[in-house]
């Protein structure tokens, strides 16, 4: 009997080859990306191929990184597990109010102009100390958003001075996340984010007019004037922001170019994608092949730049995740994360806010218990993308986690059922996949030259 | 010449924990684990 034959291939395994080099990815492995030499990889891919005295230590190799495994062991099946959360996350809604009027803004209610008052902030982090002790947590990220929240200077300074004596200072691990379209930010935020660690994230969703067309002031005019210029002031400053970028009908053909100056500055960057098509399956498909060749140009750029080290890869598509653990869900909502609005409403998502609340800050229960007992999608309480509708085959689940639960829920109705972007997802993972493996492939050329 | 053996996993390199992580998806992780440090 060829000793293969005692092992196979793990099931979710992708293989491809670049540079000379193979490589291996299994969604959810500890490992990550694994490179492999080209006889090494076409022993993966065809295991019959196995040479007697000559192939014993690849084959080894390949169980030790989780690439194949014995036949007579079943494969590993993650779950969620709710008493091992160590983080959580809360989206921290301070204010309707804005100094944009972007299309596609999710925020209703925007008559309301009242930020949160100082009484909501000290329920919040009650609520939260108390979250903290109940749960024995470790570690919580903070968001916070709107609206516009550098609108409200104070109300974010006194935040993040109560975050660092409240919690920083007695040994839990808070990081505050700054979300914001970029056109208020100056040396006095710069002063702010960098004393509290904060992370920054800024919209940007193109290069100029691309921008302006979805992200203006209320008097009409565009805004990318005055956020790239912020933006150079974070990077003279010392401070990196991410990039979010949101690809909708309007601004796809800009979204090449933009993605070429993001490689280019070498500046970390989120692309998302959104349709306004509640409820109406048709048109995603046209809108999918546009933002594919959008990607594909991007993604081609991004290799040569990673080639030539000029830039690093350091961007994440929607909610694709290809880091080293598994993805039951694309997101923690209804698990590990919830949404906080500044009357002390506590929600599912802050996508979600139009919906009824799933608690509010008076309430007995911790945030976590909260997101635990939602109702506002039920069938999130228990499932998870291994027992999704359409997902559980899939090679890419535990990369994807099934996708946005909003826009399932909305487009087909529940949220346990793949995402209409499932094509988008499916395809442009191997791409990714690709570009993290050319990066791997810079760093060990760069490790293997400095120990010669 | 037999080619040099080479299996090598991303998780064999020195990593460091989100805090310090600037990478997309650590400093906008919304993931149901939290800390997804990944990439550095």
């Amino acid at each position: 009997m060829n000793i293969a034959d005692q092992y196979m291939r793990v099931e979710t395994c992708y293989t491809g080859e670049i540079d000379n080099y193979g490589y291996a990815f299994v969604p959810g492995s500890a490992k990550g990306v694994v490179l492999l030499d080209k006889r090494t990889k076409n022993l993966l891919d065809n295991l019959s191929s196995f040479h007697s005295g000559k192939d014993e230590q690849r084959l080894q190799l390949l169980l030790q990184n989780g690439l194949i495994r014995y036949c007579d062991t079943p494969p590993r099946s993650p779950a969620l597990n709710k008493a091992t959360i160590k983080s959580m996350s809360t989206w921290l809604h301070i204010t309707n109010s804005c100094n944009l009027d972007c299309g596609y803004c999710y925020i209703v209610g925007k008559k309301d102009k009242q930020p949160m008052p100082l009484s909501v902030v000290k329920s919040y982090l009650d609520k939260l100390e108390n979250t903290i002790r109940v749960h024995q947590l470790e570690s919580v990220q903070i968001r916070i958003a709107g609206g516009e929240p550098t609108m409200q200077k104070k109300l974010v300074a006194y935040l993040a001075e109560e975050v660092r004596a409240r919690f920083i200072e007695k040994g839990v691990r808070i990081q505050l996340i700054l979300l914001t379209n970029g056109t208020l930010l100056n040396p006095w935020w710069i002063q702010l984010i960098k004393s509290h660690f904060m992370k920054l994230c800024i919209s940007l969703d193109g290069m100029e007019e691309w921008h302006d067309l979805q992200r203006f002031f209320k008097n009409g005019l565009g805004s990318f004037g005055k956020v790239h210029q912020n933006i150079n002031l974070c990077l003279e400053k010392g401070i990196k922001p991410n990039i979010l970028t949101t690809i909708t009908e309007n601004n796809i053909s800009g979204i090449s170019q933009l993605g070429k100056y993001l490689i280019d500055s070498n500046l970390p960057f989120r692309l998302g994608v959104y349709r306004d098509n509640s409820g109406n399956f048709d048109g995603y498909e046209s809108f999918i092949e546009k933002v594919l060749d959008a990607l594909n140009d991007c993604y081609n750029y991004y290799a040569c730049a990673i080639r030539e080290r000029r830039a690093t890869f350091n961007h994440q598509l929607a909610d694709i995740h290809l880091n080293k653990r598994p993805h039951l869900r694309s997101c923690n909502i209804g698990y590990s994360g919830v949404t906080v609005d500044h009357t002390g409403n506590v929600f599912l998502c802050q996508a979600g806010m139009d919906r009824k609340p799933i608690g509010n800050l008076r309430d007995q229960s911790t945030l976590l218990q909260m997101a635990w007992s939602q109702e506002t999608l039920p069938e999130l309480r228990e499932k998870n993308v291994l027992n999704y509708r359409n997902c559980h085959t899939c090679q890419w689940a535990l990369a994807c986690g099934g996708g946005c639960p909003i826009v399932n829920a909305s487009v087909n109705g529940a949220a346990d059922i793949a995402s209409p972007y499932c094509k988008l997802i499916k395809t442009m993972i191997p791409r990714l996949i690709e570009l993290k493996a050319l990066q791997f492939i810079q760093k060990y050329v760069t490790l293997k030259n400095e120990r010669r | 010449m037999e080619q040099e053996i080479l299996v090598l996993a991303e998780s064999e390199i020195a990593e460091v924990s989100n805090q310090e992580c600037e990478c997309a998806q650590c400093t906008d992780c919304n993931c149901p684990d939290g800390d997804c440090c990944t990439d550095s």
